[in-house]
């Protein structure tokens, strides 16, 4: 008895597990990706995994700069020209319509000087659905002071400080045409970091490899929310305690737009 | 004893290995691209240099690469080899001349650089100016020319150099040895000179031996180290690199304010960009007791003073580097004596003396 009672349930089992399996369920059967079939959307839509090539444009009040020969009035209405300019561009990160952010934890170090510095490619860019952009103008404090490193992170490259304060997050010199006056402002230190979020929900794109184009308003560093003076808030900023660079780390977060997508 | 026993067997195999390579040796005439294994630096911020694809490093091209180094038929009246102005028992410098005298007794303007740890320059600068006080060249290959055609250096035309290292009775089998062909060319002499320059590496100063932990520092030479690193200090670093960069250079050009009004123009000779008058090539500190003069003229005898010229001396003009122009805004460094001597102390000991070899 308690034999036959086992061989049903079995059966019964066996039958439920077939039952089950000839249920079409369209959420799980389908081979179209949910990302691919989207035609009613905002921002921006990567479909598979692909990469994302990153191209940065340098201007001053929205005009090209011109190293050396070119000078630029601020908000404060310092005259200087501009001799250098190099910077750290990491940690881009994807934010996903659910809020939650994808950081790519890439580090790249932009010279204005060398082209190859200012478009790269980003692997590994997942499939997803887009609404924001982020990345620092600098390096995040775990890696700012995580021991000799390699790459962008090369002590060597000279931006960097000491282990202590790490690195130099972004470098700007030149001076006053007129009073041959120079200026040399070297933003570092964790409490220091400028990170910039920028919108995608505007533009309405659909690309496995997509291509930013971003803009850098060295205008934006000296305004907004606090006008930056050469004379009051300092010609040279070489450490992260100078009273100088909060302000600039906080004009900073402004200072780069997107231009477009595509 | 069992450990006695293991070395003696791994010194009888070393010795085994050295008396192959002899026995190898003798086929001087036989294309030999056994690779030269660089013993580079390790830690410490050490990175591996770019080599070229097309002139990679053998053995025997760095042999033939020194030999050449030394050989005085590459100057037009066969008395000056590359090193009689870059002598290996000064560092590859010409301790004591301000200016070196060419063949013909006459000089230049400027003072002939130390040669060591030259091609990092390939990896940090991506100017294409590297080599050369104004960064006249890109590459050492090309460089290594620059001096033999010279009038006022070897004064050489190259089709004679390779005249006479082709009617030579070793050269054309070395270069056999080294290329694969015993036709000489001046680009062939100029990849063996670059290979035995890419060689030239300074690593082993106290500074070294007190990162690797097997010497301590001075308290001089201490304090020395975090003016170097100061802002308001020596505020050596900006050009010189930072404390975890071993190469003290950022491999740049700059104007350091020597002259309030510029005679010898520097890198805009090179580049016709008045951005970049009066810049030159930001020298290593390693090797400084090994290399006066000092500065791209040879104007200062001894590191005193140029410690004196940054701490009081710098003057302004329209390319001065913003980082000195601060200084010079605020009445220059004011280093106290006793700074300035640490910070002698400290550069002192960036000189590697196993660096040093003698003449041949």
């Amino acid at each position: 008895m308690k034999n036959i009672l086992a061989i049903i349930s079995i059966l019964l089992l066996s039958l439920h597990g077939c039952k089950d399996k000839n249920v079409v369920n369209p959420d799980e059967n389908t081979s179209i990706n949910p990302l691919d079939t989207l035609t009613q959307f905002n921002g921006l839509v990567v479909p598979s995994e692909g990469s994302v090539e990153i191209n940065l444009s340098h201007v001053f009040a929205g005009k090209q700069i011109t190293l050396n020969t070119a000078n630029y009035v601020n908000a404060s209405n310092d005259t200087f020209n501009i001799e250098d300019l190099r910077y750290y561009f990491t940690n881009l990160s994807f934010q996903k319509q659910n809020g939650d952010w994808v950081n790519l934890k890439n580090y790249q170090l932009v010279d204005i000087k060398t082209a190859s510095t200012q478009t790269f490619t980003i692997t590994k860019l997942p499939a997803g659905h887009y609404k924001a952009v982020k990345y620092m103008l600098g390096v995040d404090s775990v890696s700012n002071t995580s021991g000799l490193q390699d790459g962008a992170l090369d002590p060597s490259w000279g931006m960097f400080w000491t282990w202590n304060t790490g690195y130099i997050f972004f470098r700007i010199m030149g001076r006053n045409p007129n009073s041959a006056r120079a200026y040399s402002l070297d933003l570092g230190g964790n409490e220091n970091l400028p990170s910039v979020v920028n919108d995608l929900n505007s533009y309405k794109l659909k690309n496995k490899n997509p291509k930013i184009f971003f803009e850098m308003d060295i205008n934006e560093m000296f305004q907004n929310p606090s006008n930056y003076k050469f004379e009051t808030d300092g010609w040279a900023i070489h450490t992260n305690t100078a009273s100088g660079a909060t302000k600039l780390a906080l004009n900073m977060m402004d200072m780069v737009k997107i231009k477009k997508i595509e | 004893m069992r450990k006695w026993l293991v070395i003696f067997f791994l010194s009888l195999s070393i010795h085994a290995c050295k008396k192959d390579i002899k026995i190898a040796d003798t086929d001087t005439y036989s294309y030999d691209p056994t690779p030269y294994v660089l013993n580079l630096p390790q830690g410490f911020g050490w990175k591996p240099f770019p080599i070229p694809a097309n002139n990679p490093l053998t053995i025997a091209g760095v042999e033939l690469g020194e030999k050449l180094f030394h050989e005085k038929l590459l100057s037009a009246n066969n008395t000056q080899s590359c090193a009689t102005c870059h002598n290996p028992e000064f560092a590859y410098s010409d301790f004591g001349n301000q200016f070196s005298k060419g063949i013909t007794g006459e000089v230049g303007n400027r003072n002939a650089p130390a040669l060591f740890n030259l091609p990092w320059a390939d990896l940090y600068n991506q100017t294409g100016h590297r080599y050369f006080w104004d960064g006249g060249k890109g590459d050492l290959e090309q460089q290594a020319i620059g001096p033999i055609i010279n009038p006022i250096e070897m004064a050489s035309d190259l089709k004679d150099v390779v005249r006479k290292l082709q009617a030579h009775s070793e050269y054309p089998g070395l270069f056999k040895r080294a290329f694969g062909s015993d036709s000489i060319t001046s680009s062939k002499i100029a990849m063996a000179l670059a290979q035995f320059e890419r060689t030239l590496i300074s690593s082993n100063s106290p500074f070294d031996k007190a990162e690797r932990r097997e010497r301590q520092r001075t308290q001089s030479e201490y304090r020395g180290m975090l003016l170097f690193n100061s802002e308001g200090g020596g505020d050596c670093f900006h050009c010189h690199g930072n404390l975890s960069s071993p190469y003290f250079t950022n491999f740049m050009f700059h104007n350091t304010g020597l002259d309030e009004s510029i005679k010898d123009s520097g890198l805009y000779r090179i580049t016709g960009n008045p951005a970049d008058i009066g810049k030159f090539k930001t020298p290593s500190l390693r090797n400084l007791v090994f290399t006066a003069p000092y500065m791209h003229d040879g104007r200062f005898k001894t590191i005193e003073e140029v410690i004196e010229f940054y701490n009081s001396g710098a003057k302004f003009s329209p390319t001065l580097d913003p980082n000195i122009s601060k200084h010079v805004a605020e009445g220059g460094l004011n280093l106290t004596t006793q700074e300035k001597e640490d910070l002698l102390n400290f550069l002192i000991s960036l000189s590697d003396s196993t660096f040093i070899k003698k003449q041949k």
